[in-house]
C-alpha cells in the first residue's frame, strides 16, 4: 500500500532534566544538582535497578554540562564492552570537564578494566575532573575483584534510585508528550501503561512511534489510533536489549 | 450613536472586518462587528477572540460629537443588508436605544439588535519587543511562497501556522504540514536587535494574505512574545495571538548536500504532472518519477489499472533512480514558483525532495516521498 | 575556542544521533577552528578511531553543507585543549596527515600532593598509633629510608605517606617532592619507551629528593617497570633521598615482585596499619565533620562507626552522603536521617532483585505456599490459593517490567484491572495482616537470593 513518509519536524525530545521526572527521587535529584553545580565532592555514586533513570540522569548531565560550555563525556561501559576488549576507551579522560560513567557492573570481574577504571578514578581526582558512577547495586555488592576500587567507589555519596510508580510514570510520560508539542489524553496514557509496558524507556519508544505514525497519516491521537497502531506496529526491542 | 455614509465606502471595510467572524462562536457577542463613532471617523473592528481586523473610515457629512458612540451589532446580517442595498445607496445608522439600531437607506428600513460596546473583547495591548516595516509586496510574496504548506488542525498546534524567523540578516517565513515544508526568506536587518521567532495562526495568515497588495507600499508589524499586529495601512490593522510552542528546526529538514540535481521548466514539468495526476489514485495522488541521463519519466496508475506515462527532457547526469511523491504537494510547490526553470534536489528514494528555483537561493520547498 | 560552525553541526547531529551516541562519541569532541580547518580534539585514540569510522563521512558532509563556500578541512585528533598540541598526540586525517609538532613537555607532570593531608588532621586510634608515630619521625629526622606502610584498604596511608611530604614542604619548600601512584608510574612508562623519552623520565625521578610511590603491589608482575623502579630506588638511596612506600601487605608477602625489590623495601622501616577500632572510627567521623563544618551529633557518630567497620574510607563516604543529603534538605544531621540515608549500607534489607519474569516468580510463590502454579492461575477463589496469586501478581507488579495486562494474561487471562485490585489488596493487607507482611517478606528474600 502507499505511504507518505513524514519530515523529520517532531520535537526534539532529546533526553534533558526538562523531561526527567523525579519522582521519589527528588532529594537524589537535588544531590544532583548541587553536585554539578560543583563546589562540593569531586565523585558520585548513583545505584538501582533497570528502569531507575540511570542512563536519563547521566545524559542530562551531560546535556546541562554542554549548555554550559563544558566538555562532558558520557561512557556507557555495558555498550562500550561490547564493541572493545581493552579498555582505551577510559584513556584521556582528564582533559574533559565532567566524567559520566554508565552501569559499571558491566566491568565486573575483567580486570584490565577495572584497573584501567581506577586509575581513571585517581587521575580524575588529581585533576580534580568530576565524575559521576552509576551501577544496578550499592559498591559494596558489585563482586569486583579490585578492592581498592572498591574502596573508592564508597569514598563519595552513594545513592539510590528508586523507579517510578505508575502514576509517576503517567506523568513522565505526558511531559515527554509536552515536549514534542503533544497533547496526549490520560485515557492514552492510561491505556499505555497498562497495555503496552511499564517500562519507562519502552514507553517513550512507543510515544516517539505514535507521534510519528499521526505525522505521517495526518491522524489525530485517539484511543481506537493508538490501539490500532498497538496490535500491527513491532514493539520496542528495547528491554531485550538492554537485557543483553 | 448616529453617522451616515454611502454604500461604497462601507462595503470593502465591513467585508474585511466581517470576514474574522466565524460563523459559529462561543460567546454570543463574537457574532457582532463592534461600530465606533469618534472624531468623525468610523471604526469598525472583527474579531474571534484570535484574530482581530480593524478598519477605519473618515465620515465626510459633519456629525457633530454629540453623535459620537460605540455599539456591536450582528456582523453578518449588517454586512448582508450594506450589500443588498443599490449602488450609490444613501445609508444612515442610528442607535434608537440600549437593544436597537435602526438602518436606513431610500425607502429601506432595518431594525438591528444591538449588544453593548463595553463587552467587546478589547484588542491586544502589546508591548512590542521588535516592530519594523516591510513592503507589501514582500510579504504579500513570502506567504504566497509557503502558506500552502500550512497544516490544518494538526494536533501538533505549532504547525498550524506560518512560523517567522527574525535572523541577523534575514526574515525567513516557514510553514510545513509534516509532509512538504515551505520556506522563503529575504533580506532584512535586524539593526543588533534579538532574534525572535513566532508562529501566527493559520487563520491571520489567510486574512492578511488576502489584505496585503501588490504595491510598494509600506506595512510597519510589531510584536511581543503572545502577539502580532500588522498595520497595512493608516486605515486598516490585523492583530493576532501568536501560537504559543517553538517551532520544529526547519533547518535540519533541508537535505544535506544533494547530489542528484534535475533541472527543468517549471510550465513543462507542472503540466505533465497535471495530466498524469489524471490517472493516479484518488486517495493517495501517487506518482512516479525514474530519472536517467538527460530524461526524466513520469507515470502513475489507479486501481482499476489505467496509466499515464510523461516523457520528459532534462537537465540530468545523476545515477538513475526511482521515486514516488504524492502529486498535489509537487504541484502546490510548482504553482508558487515564479522562475522559468526550477531545479530538483534529490538524494534517494527514501530521502527529502527540494525544490528551488533555478539558481536561486531564496526559496525552498521540500517534499517528503511516497513509498509506492 | 568554540566555533559557531560546529556549534551548529552539533545542531544536526543531535537531531540524527541517539541521545547514547551523540553524549559518548559527539560530546567529548573540543573543537578548533583555524587557517581553514576545523580540529576535532578527542580524548583518546579509541574515541578517534570510532568517530572517523562511524560519523567522519557525516560530519564533513554536514560542514560542506554549512560552509558551501569556504569549507574547512575536518581533522581528527586526539588531544586536550587544556594542553594543545600534547607531545604524545597521534594525528589521523582522512584526506591529509598533520605533522604534530613534538614540544618539549615533561614526560611526567609534577603530581602535586594534596596539602590537605596532613598530620593535623589525621585522627589516630589504637591500631594506627605506630604507624603514625613512624611517619612523623620520617618526617622530622628523614632517618628512615625507605619508609614502608602496610595495611589494608582505605586505612589512611595515602594520607600518612603525603602527610609526610607536606610537613617536609612545610619545613623546606623548595625540596623536590614526587607523589604518584604506582599505576601511574608504570603506564607513564610505557609511554617514555614508546616514545623514546625514556632518559627524560629517569633523569625525571631520580632528582628527587623525596619520591612516594603509592600501592606498590601494583608493580606485581610488571617486570620492566620493577626493574626501572630497582634502578630509580638504588640511585635515590645512593644519594640518600628519601623514599617512601605503600601496599596492601608487608613486601615479603606481595606475590610477583622480584626479591631484590622486596628485600630493598625491606631496608628501612615497615610499619603496618590495622582497620580503626570502633573509638576511633567515631573519631574519624568527628574530626571529619570538624572539617567540613557540619555538626555531627555524637549519637550519629557512633550509629555509622558501629555500622561501618571495613575502612575510612567507607566512613568518609558515609559522611559525605549525609552531609550531601543535609544540605539538600536544609536540616542538622539527626539519627533519624542517617539512618534513612544510609539504609542500604546498614541494613541487609533486600535491595538487590535481579531482574525477573513472571514464570520466575510464580515458581517462587508457588513453593513457598506449596500451591501449584495451575492452582494459581485458575478460577479458584478459596483464600489458600487466591491469597498466593494475589501476592505473585503484586511481585510481578513490583519487579518485572510486564505490563498489567501481560501479568493478567499470565494469571489465567485475568484483565487488567483485577491485577490492580489483587496489587493495591496486599499493598493495604501488608499493613494491616501480620501474615501477609511476614509471608511477603520472605518470599521478597527469597527472590533477591
Amino acid at each position: 500500500m502507499a505511504s507518505q513518509l513524514p519530515l523529520n519536524i517532531t520535537l526534539n525530545d532529546n533526553i534533558s532534566f526538562a523531561n526527567y521526572l523525579p519522582g521519589p527521587n527528588q532529594v537524589v535529584y537535588e544531590v544532583i544538582h548541587q553536585f554539578i553545580e560543583g563546589g562540593g565532592e569531586t565523585y558520585l555514586y548513583l545505584w538501582g535497578g533497570i528502569g531507575t533513570g540511570k542512563s536519563h540522569l547521566l545524559q542530562a548531565i551531560c546535556q546541562y554540562a554542554a549548555q554550559h560550555n563544558q566538555l562532558p563525556g558520557y561512557i556507557p561501559l555495558q555498550q562500550c564492552i561490547a564493541i572493545a576488549t581493552d579498555p582505551a576507551m577510559l584513556e584521556g579522560m582528564e582533559q574533559l570537564d565532567f566524567v559520566c560513567l554508565d552501569d559499571i557492573e558491566a566491568i565486573c570481574g575483567m580486570d584490565a578494566w577495572e584497573q584501567k577504571l581506577f586509575q581513571l578514578f585517581n587521575i580524575l581526582k588529581e585533576h580534580s575532573v568530576p565524575l559521576i558512577i552509576t551501577g544496578n547495586v550499592p559498591p559494596n555488592e558489585l563482586n569486583l575483584t579490585l578492592n581498592d576500587l572498591v574502596s573508592r567507589l564508597n569514598w563519595g555519596g552513594v545513592f539510590q534510585l528508586q523507579s517510578l510508580e505508575d502514576e509517576d510514570k503517567i506523568q513522565a510520560l505526558q511531559k515527554h508528550a509536552k515536549t514534542r508539542g503533544l497533547n496526549l489524553p490520560d485515557s492514552i496514557t492510561h491505556y499505555l501503561v497498562s497495555h503496552c509496558s511499564r517500562d519507562m524507556q519502552t514507553l517513550i519508544e512507543w510515544l516517539q512511534k505514535i507521534d510519528y505514525a499521526s505525522l505521517a497519516m495526518k491522524r489525530k491521537i485517539t484511543l481506537p489510533f493508538v490501539r490500532d497502531l498497538l496490535k500491527n506496529a513491532a514493539p520496542p526491542l528495547s528491554i531485550d536489549r538492554r537485557r543483553r | 450613536m448616529y453617522f451616515e455614509i454611502t454604500r461604497k465606502e462601507l462595503t470593502n471595510p465591513l467585508k474585511a472586518v466581517v470576514s474574522t467572524i466565524e460563523s459559529k462562536q462561543t460567546l454570543p457577542i463574537l457574532a457582532n462587528v463592534l461600530v465606533e463613532v469618534e472624531n468623525n471617523t468610523l471604526r469598525l473592528t472583527g474579531t474571534d477572540a484570535e484574530v482581530e481586523i480593524n478598519c477605519t473610515v473618515p465620515l465626510e457629512a459633519s456629525i457633530g460629537s454629540d453623535n459620537d458612540g460605540a455599539i456591536t451589532v450582528p456582523a453578518k446580517k449588517f454586512f448582508d443588508i450594506v450589500r443588498a442595498l443599490p449602488d450609490g445607496a444613501h445609508i444612515q445608522f442610528n442607535q434608537e436605544d440600549e437593544n436597537r439600531v435602526v438602518i436606513k437607506s431610500g425607502k429601506s428600513r432595518f431594525s438591528l439588535s444591538c449588544l453593548p460596546a463595553e463587552d467587546y473583547p478589547s484588542s491586544p495591548e502589546i508591548n512590542s519587543t521588535l516592530s519594523f516595516n516591510l513592503m507589501h509586496r514582500a510579504l504579500k510574496d513570502l506567504l504566497a511562497q509557503t502558506q500552502y504548506a500550512m497544516a490544518t488542525n494538526d494536533v501538533r498546534y505549532y504547525l498550524n501556522g506560518v512560523c517567522f524567523d527574525f535572523l541577523e540578516d534575514k526574515l525567513a517565513v516557514v510553514a510545513t504540514d509534516g509532509h512538504r515544508l515551505a520556506l522563503a526568506t529575504e533580506a532584512f536587518d535586524l539593526a543588533g536587535k534579538e532574534t525572535m521567532q513566532v508562529i501566527v495562526p493559520r487563520k491571520a495568515i489567510i486574512e492578511l494574505s488576502r489584505m496585503l497588495e501588490n504595491s510598494d507600499d509600506s506595512l510597519e508589524i510589531s510584536m511581543d512574545a503572545n502577539h502580532i499586529k500588522i498595520v497595512l495601512s493608516d486605515r486598516l490593522t490585523l492583530a493576532s495571538k501568536l501560537i504559543d510552542g517553538s517551532f520544529p528546526d526547519y533547518w535540519g529538514v533541508l537535505p544535506v548536500n544533494p547530489n542528484r540535481i534535475v533541472t527543468t521548466q517549471t510550465g513543462e514539468l507542472k503540466q505533465a504532472l497535471t495530466r498524469t495526476s489524471i490517472l493516479s489514485n484518488e486517495k493517495f495522488k501517487g506518482i512516479r518519477f525514474a530519472l536517467s541521463l538527460n530524461n526524466m519519466v513520469i507515470t502513475s496508475r489507479n486501481p482499476e489499472q489505467e496509466e499515464a506515462e510523461e516523457n520528459l527532457m532534462v537537465e540530468y547526469n545523476g545515477e538513475e533512480m526511482e521515486i514516488g511523491f504524492n502529486v498535489t504537494y509537487l504541484l502546490d510547490a510548482l504553482s508558487v514558483m515564479t522562475t522559468k526553470e526550477v531545479t530538483l534536489h534529490f538524494i534517494d528514494t527514501n530521502s527529502s525532495l527540494l525544490i528551488t528555483p533555478k539558481d536561486l537561493e531564496d526559496v525552498k520547498m521540500v517534499i517528503m516521498p511516497m513509498r509506492l | 575556542m568554540p566555533t559557531l560552525l560546529w556549534d551548529r553541526c552539533l545542531k544536526y547531529l543531535e537531531r540524527e544521533l541517539s541521545g547514547q551516541d551523540f553524549n559518548t562519541w559527539i560530546r567529548p569532541l573540543h573543537a578548533l577552528e583555524e587557517n581553514g580547518t576545523l580540529q576535532l580534539l578527542a580524548p583518546n585514540q579509541f574515541v578517534l578511531d570510532w568517530v572517523q569510522r562511524q560519523f567522519y563521512q557525516r560530519i564533513a558532509t554536514i560542514i560542506t553543507h554549512l560552509a558551501p563556500h569556504q569549507t574547512p578541512t575536518v581533522i581528527l585528533q586526539v588531544g586536550s585543549r587544556k594542553v594543545p598540541s600534547a607531545p604524545l598526540a597521534k594525528t589521523t586525517t582522512s584526506k591529509k596527515r598533520k605533522k604534530t609538532e613534538s614540544t618539549k613537555a615533561p614526560i611526567t607532570p609534577i603530581i602535586r600532593l594534596n596539602p590537605k593531608l596532613t598530620f593535623n588532621n589525621f585522627v589516630t586510634g589504637k591500631t594506627n598509633q605506630l604507624a603514625q608515630a613512624a611517619s612523623l619521625e620520617v618526617a622530622e629526622d628523614g632517618y628512615y629510608s625507605p619508609l614502608f606502610l602496610y595495611g589494608g584498604v582505605g586505612l589512611g596511608k595515602t594520607h600518612l605517606m603525603q602527610a609526610v611530604g607536606n610537613h617536609l614542604l612545610a619545613q623546606r619548600p623548595n625540596l623536590k617532592i614526587s607523589y604518584i601512584h604506582s599505576e601511574r608510574f608504570t603506564s607513564d612508562m610505557v609511554n617514555a619507551l614508546r616514545h623514546k623519552k625514556m632518559n627524560n623520565f629517569k633523569e625525571y625521578y631520580r632528582s628527587m629528593d623525596a619520591l612516594l610511590i603509592d600501592d606498590v603491589q601494583f608493580f606485581a608482575g610488571k617486570k620492566q617497570s620493577q626493574e626501572e623502579l630497582f634502578h630509580t630506588f638504588n640511585s635515590l638511596l645512593d644519594s640518600k633521598k628519601l623514599i617512601i612506600l605503600t601496599a596492601n601487605h608487608i613486601p615479603q608477602n606481595i606475590t610477583g615482585l622480584q626479591d631484590r625489590l622486596s628485600s630493598r623495601f625491606s631496608w628501612g622501616l615497615t610499619v603496618g596499619i590495622e582497620p580503626p577500632d570502633i573509638n576511633t572510627r567515631v573519631e574519624i567521623l568527628m574530626a571529619k565533620a570538624h572539617l567540613a563544618q557540619v555538626k555531627l551529633p555524637d549519637e550519629v557518630g557512633h550509629f555509622v562507626a558501629s555500622n561501618i567497620h571495613n575502612n575510612v574510607r567507607e566512613l568518609e563516604g558515609a559522611l559525605h552522603r549525609l552531609i550531601m543529603t543535609a544540605r539538600v534538605r536544609r536540616q542538622n544531621i539527626t539519627l533519624t536521617s542517617a539512618q534513612d540515608a544510609l539504609k542500604d549500607l546498614i541494613t541487609t534489607a533486600i535491595h538487590q532483585i535481579p531482574q525477573l519474569d513472571v514464570i520466575d516468580i510464580q515458581k517462587i510463590v508457588s513453593s513457598y505456599f506449596s500451591v501449584s502454579i495451575e492452582d494459581m492461575c485458575s478460577r479458584k477463589r478459596t483464600r489458600a490459593i487466591s491469597r498466593p496469586r494475589q501476592i505473585a501478581i503484586t511481585l510481578c507488579k513490583e519487579f518485572t517490567a510486564a505490563s498489567l495486562l501481560d501479568i493478567g494474561k499470565a494469571f489465567g487471562n485475568r484483565d487488567h484491572s483485577t491485577v490492580l485490585h489483587s496489587y493495591k489488596m496486599v499493598e493495604k493487607l501488608k499493613n494491616t495482616d501480620q501474615q501477609v507482611k511476614s509471608d511477603y517478606d520472605s518470599i521478597l528474600s527469597n527472590l533477591s537470593r
